[in-house]
């Protein structure tokens, strides 16, 4: 069990490694600018590398879009029933809107994930590229505990508003 | 030894350096429109001169061995060429008429000094020469082949003709560059027997990822290319067509080559380490990094009270349970390399390489003392 975990992880890591090859690259459509060429739709495709997928089970992948300047990591995080479902999409709303914060993160998810992070060459030359990965790492191993130990959380605080509510009805 | 310099912030990173002729000064870009020009004697390197033309980050810098003149290029479409007026010490922009409508990425002078070739977003490189009735550049544009940005280029060492660019496309190609006004009626075709116009590509090889660098070995009969799928092509070129060796490595693409010898070539690249690839008898191989990483020795903590402080201070300053050594980068280097040059006086053996990199650092190896065995290659 953790070994597989540790796996995946070690998988990630080698190909974020080599996804972060970043340049600076100005843009070549229009003059003077400089933008991240994996958000650019219908951009020019000799920019954009294979996309990965890297998936532990079906409904806990990692999905790796690259470019010359830039990659897109997007997140799917293990969803077991409808309440980790509704805590883990308030989880991930909560970190997108203070995104600023994070520096790396995109404010929306790419579609069919749950979170996503934008990393350009920009990003690359002001942090350490291994502090960056390691960042991702430590969140795909924590992500979990976090919506299990929000899932505990709610089950326990449940059960004590309903066993309070229900004393006033015992004698 | 080593030289390691923090030239410019960490936060900022050098995008680029060039070393004058007898390697007493060095010109650098940290990272932002200006271009700074030290001095270097001892080792010890003073900032003498700020320049400060450009608009938009600086991609590229030149320095010309024979004329003494510096090129620039930049994302703001621009090319600037510097002469030192030492009458009053400054260094004097003159203009270049570039007709890019993208940004520059990459400068080169050819040897004699006579032209200078600027690659550009727009799918071309522009070759510009000096036209003295207007004291300023003009440029005449290789279109042809390209399909994507040319991310590099570099002049045949012997004869300013012959071009090699590296393109976003894949493919790296040499085209003639031979103009009736800078050339008169010397034409030099080099290995390729027949001569072409101006813009007329001579070859076209195939790489299977980004050409990041181009360069020539020192007699011009090999050509090198790095691509970015981790892997350095070498070509041998005939009239008939090049005869092309690959080497795939397993480290992380390089983005920039320079050779030492004729049968020795150092890359550098996103490893932070220069690599050192050498031909032998079974053709082109990789030799050994020239950083060569120390093992950390570690203060051992593995008895009692000392391991419980030294892991409680772990956790309270890195929120870790243990001191990995995945943690400590264990190169010079801290951040991608961007420039690697020579940097011992030329025409003499080549003992000093000096890399500069995104972290602000420019390092100048001594390879006689570094623990590589020199022996076995023939620089």
């Amino acid at each position: 069990m953790a070994n597989a975990l540790k796996s995946y992880l070690d998988c990630v890591n080698k190909t974020l490694d080599a996804a972060l090859c970043l340049r600076n690259f100005p843009s070549q459509n229009v003059e003077r600018h400089n933008k991240p060429e994996v958000e650019i739709k219908g951009g020019n495709k000799e920019l954009l590398l294979n996309p990965v997928i890297i998936a532990r089970t079906e409904n806990e992948r990692v999905f790796i879009e690259s470019s010359v300047n830039s990659v897109r990591v997007s997140i799917k995080i293990k969803q077991q029933d409808e309440l980790e479902s509704i805590l883990c999409h308030k989880f991930t709303r909560f970190l997108m809107q203070r995104s600023e914060q994070f520096v790396i993160m995109r404010r929306k998810a790419v579609e069919g994930y749950d979170i996503s992070f934008l990393i350009t060459h920009a990003h690359l030359e002001k942090l350490w590229k291994h502090k960056l990965i390691d960042f991702i790492i430590q969140f795909l191993d924590e992500i979990d505990k976090e919506i299990s130990a929000m899932k505990i959380a709610v089950n326990a605080r449940a059960r004590v508003v309903a066993s309070e509510f229900m004393k006033q009805f015992s004698a | 030894m080593t030289n390691v310099q923090q030239l410019a912030l960490p936060i900022e990173g050098i995008s680029c350096h060039a070393w004058n002729a007898d390697r007493t000064q060095l010109a650098i870009s940290p990272n932002n429109n200006e271009l700074h020009i030290f001095n270097v004697s001892n080792g010890q390197f003073t900032k003498i001169h700020v320049l400060n033309e450009h608009d938009l980050l600086i991609s590229a810098v030149d320095w010309n061995p024979v004329n003494n003149k510096i090129v620039t290029c930049s994302h703001d479409r621009n090319a600037f060429v510097w002469t030192y007026d030492s009458s009053s010490s400054i260094w004097r922009p003159t203009l270049v008429i570039l007709c890019i409508d993208r940004a520059g990425l990459d400068v080169k002078w050819s040897l004699d000094g006579l032209r200078f070739a600027v690659t550009s977003g727009s799918k071309c490189v522009s070759v510009c020469s000096y036209e003295p009735s207007n004291d300023w550049w003009v440029s005449k544009m290789i279109k042809k082949k390209f399909k994507s940005t040319v991310l590099c280029c570099a002049f045949h060492p012997k004869n300013g003709q012959l071009l090699a660019t590296g393109c976003a496309d894949f493919k790296c190609r040499v085209f003639s560059t031979f103009s009736a006004d800078v050339d008169g009626d010397n034409v030099d075709a080099g290995p390729f027997g027949s001569p072409l116009l101006f813009g007329e590509p001579y070859t076209e090889i195939t790489a299977l990822g980004w050409v990041n660098a181009v360069a020539w070995s020192p007699s011009g009969s090999t050509l090198a290319f790095a691509g970015h799928d981790s892997s350095i092509h070498f070509a041998t070129l005939y009239p008939e067509g090049p005869v092309v060796q690959s080497v795939r490595f397993s480290h992380l693409p390089l983005s920039r080559l320079l050779f030492i010898g004729e049968k020795t070539i150092v890359g550098a690249g996103y490893d932070f380490n220069p690599m050192v690839f050498n031909y032998t008898s079974r053709g082109w191989t990789f030799f050994s990094f020239i950083d060569q990483k120390k093992a950390i020795e570690s203060s051992s903590t593995s008895s009692g009270v000392a391991a419980a402080r030294a892991m409680f201070q772990n956790k309270v300053t890195r929120g870790q349970d243990s001191k990995s050594d995945a943690d400590i980068i264990k190169t010079k280097h801290e951040s991608a390399i961007t420039g690697l040059t020579i940097a011992s006086s030329p025409n003499k053996p080549i003992t000093k390489i000096a890399t500069s990199a995104l972290d602000g650092r420019l390092v100048v190896w001594d390879l006689p003392t570094l623990d590589i065995n020199l022996n076995k290659l023939e620089i």
